[in-house]
């Protein structure tokens, strides 16, 4: 991997970032009346806690020196005061929630990633066939599914009428856990739902990415080398075809990363969970800005990070464009 | 056919380009499915005010006589003496009643309409009197009372207007009396509402008829009127599917709802497709600095997580159809942008492009007659997939609350099914039918969008590599 390109990316990455902190900086400026009345009117804070935090984020002060010291205090994790929760800051709100968001999210991409890899390997080894069609019909069908409708379908069946799982919550109050394995079978068990939910509506896309790449991979030389071996069609489609056409299955999981985030809000929402996207419908309903702005960037952050981190890891594995 | 094309038009060639797929389209049977699915759907949504079987902002509430009775009696008998029942309904000796049931209209331009019958109570003075009392009223809100004692020629008793909202019932005391034709036969009376905020409410209740005459006290169904909103109520041939909180036919506000809904989805789909394939064009056309800028900025977009940022977005402007488009047009455009734009690179390539250039030929003759019609698969296909994701995404931010309730949408039905806790009434009717419209509606445009992919744009880029 050559030096520039990283550099180059690490840059893009940077920037979008920026990008990111900027929109937050401009758009309570936007709003009618003063910028120190959007960052601090909680109703409990005091004249003094109020001065300090004008004092901080120079809310006084030309605009110019505002930007420069939001720059500085973002650095430092300081995104301000959450309106609804003061006096817990922004990243308190945040740092709590995020841990959540990404076990789901990271649950539920492994899960779609592994169901597309068998669903779109199949679907591709006859492709035009009765099961490619079908699938392609069924995960169109479900991409073009409100994912919040799913969920409260799921909570409604499963959670409240069959009660074969939690109506809520992302563990049980007060749970004393004596073990680990334990602890995470809670979790889990809490976490089954939304997982499902997130897994189904969105699976779509990567079985489409790997049925697309299966297709022309079945056609290349060395399938047809493997088949005249006598190697077992089971052995040629997962073994020799699939295994190389997952690549930019794999590759797509950061850029569809930002997907996930989206679909976590709202199954989150629905089941009570207390991540990231809980946190965000709450806001919205409280007009909490605060912790909106600091929700806003710090998904934006870990959409950015993910992204970085596939493209790096693409370029490691697939030689063909590391020039 | 080169010679055909030669023939034609250049705008000939444009349009023909942007309906080259149809041939190949009507053999894809997912593809036709779609298109039934999108046309039926359409046809139901657009031509709402025919099949729609209650006004858009229609609560359909009925009439109690007492005791929550969803029945209206039509017709009072006078003879003899006149006596209370417990139930608060008017009967005399000869209770007959003719039960008709009766519809409260509160809604734009509605009314509630009661005739009284006091054919044999002619020689005493008839007064209406009821309590009434207005909430939140808005300017251009307005509520009038009105009689009539032929039922056609109708005069104002009682209005509420802009300021009369303190929430409180008041007593009215109408006298019939005045009206020339107080002798006739039947009374009509009417609540008319005409509310143009959707907040506005205004509340009947204790209404009756007092014949005020010597000997009279007080005669009549004086029992409280009570309105019972047809709340929560299961699908009925009345209401095929149902009412929700707020007493609305479901069915209507389904079809009305997805109009704005379908609205938002074309007008934004629109919007994002073309602003789009245009920077896309361009940028792979002229290349420079606007390709430089345009596509940076693409990039910059389809990093940062479109949802989040829609939402902040939101949160701070004020709701409404237009700035939900705005929105998914600002934040939508960047990938249709980076498609056109490799496209129109490659097509740019090709021989016949540079020999066009070489004979001097316009930049607007090149992009119209060579470069357009290859990307015209493209457009379309990205057009309607793009369709599927505005009305996702708006039903999602609506869902979350951020969405316009003037102009509500399946989202903002969904929205209220879910804070009103439908769910707990088992009012699955309220629930299912929003986001099925939502799913069938994206289902039908994504089999459009996949078949046109598959048979038009993949094919384009076959014919490329050959």
């Amino acid at each position: 991997m050559s030096r520039r390109w990283l550099v180059r990316r690490i840059g893009v990455a940077i920037v979008v970032l920026f990008v990111a902190l900027l929109i937050n900086f401009i758009l309570p400026r936007l709003m009618p009346g003063d910028a120190a009345d959007i960052y601090a009117t909680a109703g409990r804070m005091t004249e003094q806690e109020r001065m300090a935090i004008v004092q901080r984020f120079g809310l006084d002060q030309p605009l110019w020196t505002q930007f420069t010291k939001y720059i500085v205090n973002s650095f430092q994790g300081n995104f301000g005061y959450s309106f609804t929760y003061y006096p817990s800051t922004v990243m308190s709100k945040v740092v709590q929630a995020l841990p959540w968001s990404l076990f789901l999210i990271i649950n539920a991409m492994i899960l779609q990633v592994i169901i597309a890899f068998i669903l779109g390997a199949t679907s591709a080894w006859k492709a035009g066939g009765k099961f490619d069609a079908t699938t392609q019909a069924l995960s169109l069908a479900l991409w073009a599914t409100p994912m919040f409708w799913l969920a409260m379908l799921a909570l409604y069946f499963f959670g409240a009428q069959l009660h074969w799982f939690p109506i809520g919550g992302q563990a049980t109050a007060a749970a004393n856990y004596s073990s680990f394995f334990e602890r995470i079978g809670d979790y889990y068990y809490h976490a089954t739902l939304p997982i499902a939910v997130l897994v189904i509506n969105q699976f779509g896309g990567y079985q489409l990415i790997m049925r697309n790449t299966m297709v022309t991979t079945i056609k290349e030389h060395y399938i047809t080398t493997a088949e005249a071996k006598g190697v077992s069609e089971r052995a040629v489609k997962y073994r020799h075809a699939a295994r190389n056409a997952m690549l930019p299955m794999v590759t797509s999981v950061g850029l569809r990363f930002s997907l996930a985030v989206a679909g976590s809000i709202f199954t989150e929402m629905i089941f009570n969970y207390n991540g990231i996207g809980r946190l965000i419908f709450q806001s919205v309903q409280m007009r909490d800005y605060p912790v909106l702005q600091g929700c806003f960037f710090i998904l934006s952050c870990s959409v950015i990070i993910a992204n970085l981190l596939v493209d790096i890891l693409y370029h490691r594995l697939d030689p063909r464009i590391r020039h | 056919m080169q010679d055909q094309e030669q023939r034609s038009s250049w705008w000939q060639t444009a349009l023909k380009s942007l309906f080259a797929w149809w041939p190949e389209f009507r053999k894809s049977k997912i593809g036709i499915t779609g298109l039934i699915i999108v046309v039926i759907m359409t046809t139901l949504i657009l031509g709402a005010s025919v099949f729609a079987s209650h006004g858009p902002f229609e609560k359909d509430i009925s009439i109690g006589w007492g005791g929550g009775n969803r029945y209206w009696t039509s017709t009072w008998d006078n003879q003899g003496d006149v006596s209370l029942t417990d139930e608060g309904v008017a009967y005399r000796s000869n209770p007959d009643p003719s039960i008709t049931e009766y519809h409260v209209r509160f809604q734009s331009n509605g009314s509630i309409k009661r005739s009284f019958d006091l054919s044999n109570t002619l020689e005493v003075g008839p007064h209406f009197t009821f309590q009434a009392k207005a909430v939140s009223f808005a300017d251009g809100d307005e509520a009038t009372c009105l009689v009539s004692a032929d039922g056609v020629n109708w005069r104002t008793a009682a209005i509420w207007e802009n300021g009369d909202d303190d929430g409180t019932y008041h007593l009215y005391e109408i006298d019939l009396t005045t009206d020339p034709n107080w002798r006739s036969r039947n009374y009509w009376i009417a609540f008319e509402a005409d509310m143009s905020s959707s907040d506005a409410n205004f509340y009947i209740d204790e209404v009756a008829v007092a014949l005020s005459a010597p000997g009279y006290s007080i005669v009549s169904p004086k029992d409280s009127f009570e309105p019972y909103a047809k709340t929560y109520e299961a699908p009925s041939w009345e209401h095929i599917l149902g009412t929700n909180s707020q007493s609305e036919d479901v069915w209507s506000r389904l079809l009305y709802s997805g109009q704005n809904s379908l609205m938002i989805g074309f007008v934004a789909a629109l919007l994002i497709t073309s602003i789009g394939s245009g920077l896309g064009l361009m940028s792979g056309y002229f290349g420079g600095l606007i390709e430089e800028l345009v596509m940076r900025l693409a990039d910059i977009l389809l990093i940062l997580p479109r949802l989040p940022l829609l939402i902040v977005l939101s949160a701070y402007l004020t709701p409404g159809p237009w700035t939900v488009i705005m929105l998914l047009t600002v934040t939508g455009w960047a990938g249709i942008a980076r498609s056109t734009r490799a496209q129109t690179l490659s097509v740019k390539e090709h021989s016949y492009v540079e020999a066009s250039k070489s004979v001097g030929a316009s930049h607007i003759r090149i992009i119209v007659q060579h470069i357009l019609p290859n990307v015209a698969g493209i457009v379309i296909a990205a057009f309607v997939m793009e369709v599927v994701v505005a009305i996702l995404v708006e039903s999602g931010l609506s869902f979350l609350g951020l969405g316009s309730l003037s102009h509500p949408t399946w989202g903002v039905m969904l929205h209220f099914a879910q804070t009103d806790a439908a769910f707990t009434w088992n009012a699955w009717w309220w629930i299912i039918p929003p986001g099925a419209c939502i799913a069938l509606l994206g289902l039908a445009f994504a089999y459009i969008g996949n078949t046109l992919n598959d048979r038009f744009v993949l094919r384009l880029g076959n014919r490329r590599k050959g």
